[in-house]
């Protein structure tokens, strides 16, 4: 969902030089050729899509609309690949977000297309990335994650008001584990010396790395260091038979089934280990 | 190998949720007061939960080895399939 009032941010571990957008985290270089150089050089300036279209119409003395549509679909295309990030700018832009939103939940019964936002990761040591992590799933992520969660957990507590430490507990622990979840594919990442970046998409959050032989580590390093500290809360929990940190330990220890192929990170460990079928 | 790798990494993985689930009974049934029961497939006992005196106790039976390779060779077959139907990249 591209608007013509949307402005394009580069990460800043992407960078336009010459004719190509270099992707600093992956080691990529996607070359642009034609005015698609010239709409970049634009977009990355500061111009809105619509203004840039309009800039380049005049340019090159054609159709405006048809540099339009041409434009907005080639920043969607970018922002699809994560390579940018699109910015909306004033109230009508809300507005109609929240219109097209509507829409398609009444039209389509779904949720529209979610655009993605791409977040570079420090170099730093392991605490740093972590906080990084931490800071764009606590304060962009735990808010609409809790709001879902809430109308789920009331009822329980209805039924069972002894429980609200431990369902405060399970809530809280919901949200951490995803942070060491992702934190530990992005330490390992870095570990082994392959850039990563984190990515928002509506409701989830991901870290993105380097594909290549002997990353199966990284692929199970996020599920792994939730295991590990589940089972140690649960140990704790065991030995002082506190129901809270009981409950906490869960959300951890379900990220264990990320390691099976039920999940994105089972089926690349069988990939990246893989590879003889 | 991908079969025999993928059903290891479920089957342990399902080992070790399993045991993670028999201390979380355990706490659970000791703060909320439970008594005997028992959690099996059929008469195969995966826990046996029991109160003697004023200790509850959970214990795990040979089921829980049932459950992790059963689930193992179904990750296993997941595994391979999707490898044959889609490059698992």
């Amino acid at each position: 969902m591209i608007d013509l009032t949307d402005r394009l941010e580069l990460p800043s571990d992407v960078r336009f030089e010459g004719d190509a957008l270099h992707d600093l985290a992956l080691g990529e270089a996607y070359p642009l050729r034609g005015s698609g150089i010239e709409g970049m050089a634009l977009l990355a300036a500061g111009y809105s899509i619509g203004d840039a279209a309009t800039s380049l119409a005049a340019q090159f003395d054609i159709n405006p609309q048809a540099v339009q549509s041409d434009l907005a679909a080639f920043a969607f295309q970018l922002s699809r690949a994560q390579l940018i990030n699109l910015r909306s700018s004033g109230w009508r832009a809300g507005l109609r977000h929240i219109l097209r939103v509507s829409l398609f939940l009444i039209v389509a019964h779904r949720w529209p297309p979610a655009r993605s936002r791409r977040y570079p990761l420090a170099t730093g040591g392991a605490l740093a990335v972590l906080w990084q992590v931490a800071s764009v799933v606590g304060i962009q992520m735990a808010p609409l994650w809790f709001l879902l969660l809430v109308p789920m957990l009331l009822p329980a507590l209805l039924f069972a008001p002894a429980l609200a430490s431990a369902l405060l507990a399970l809530s809280i622990s919901l949200v951490a584990a995803v942070i060491v979840h992702e934190g530990g594919h992005a330490v390992a990442a870095q570990r082994i010396g392959i850039g990563c970046f984190l990515v928002r998409s509506g409701w989830r959050v991901a870290v993105v790395h380097q594909n290549r032989p002997g990353t199966g580590w990284v692929h199970a390093s996020g599920p792994l260091a939730c295991g590990v500290l589940g089972a140690s809360g649960l140990a704790l929990a065991a030995g002082f038979q506190s129901l809270p940190l009981a409950f906490a330990a869960v959300p951890f220890l379900v990220q264990l089934l990320a390691l099976t192929v039920l999940a994105q990170d089972g089926r690349l460990l069988a990939a990246a280990k893989g590879g003889d079928q | 190998m991908t079969f025999l790798r993928a059903s290891l990494i479920g089957a342990l993985t399902i080992l070790v949720l399993e045991i993670a689930l028999a201390f979380l009974l355990n706490v659970v049934g000791e703060s909320q007061h439970w008594g005997n029961a028992q959690l099996g497939i059929g008469p195969l006992p995966i826990y046996t939960l029991s109160r003697i005196g004023g200790n509850f106790a959970v214990k795990t039976g040979p089921g829980i080895i049932v459950v992790a390779v059963a689930v193992g060779i179904l990750n296993g077959l997941g595994a391979r399939w999707l490898s044959r139907s889609t490059p698992l990249t």
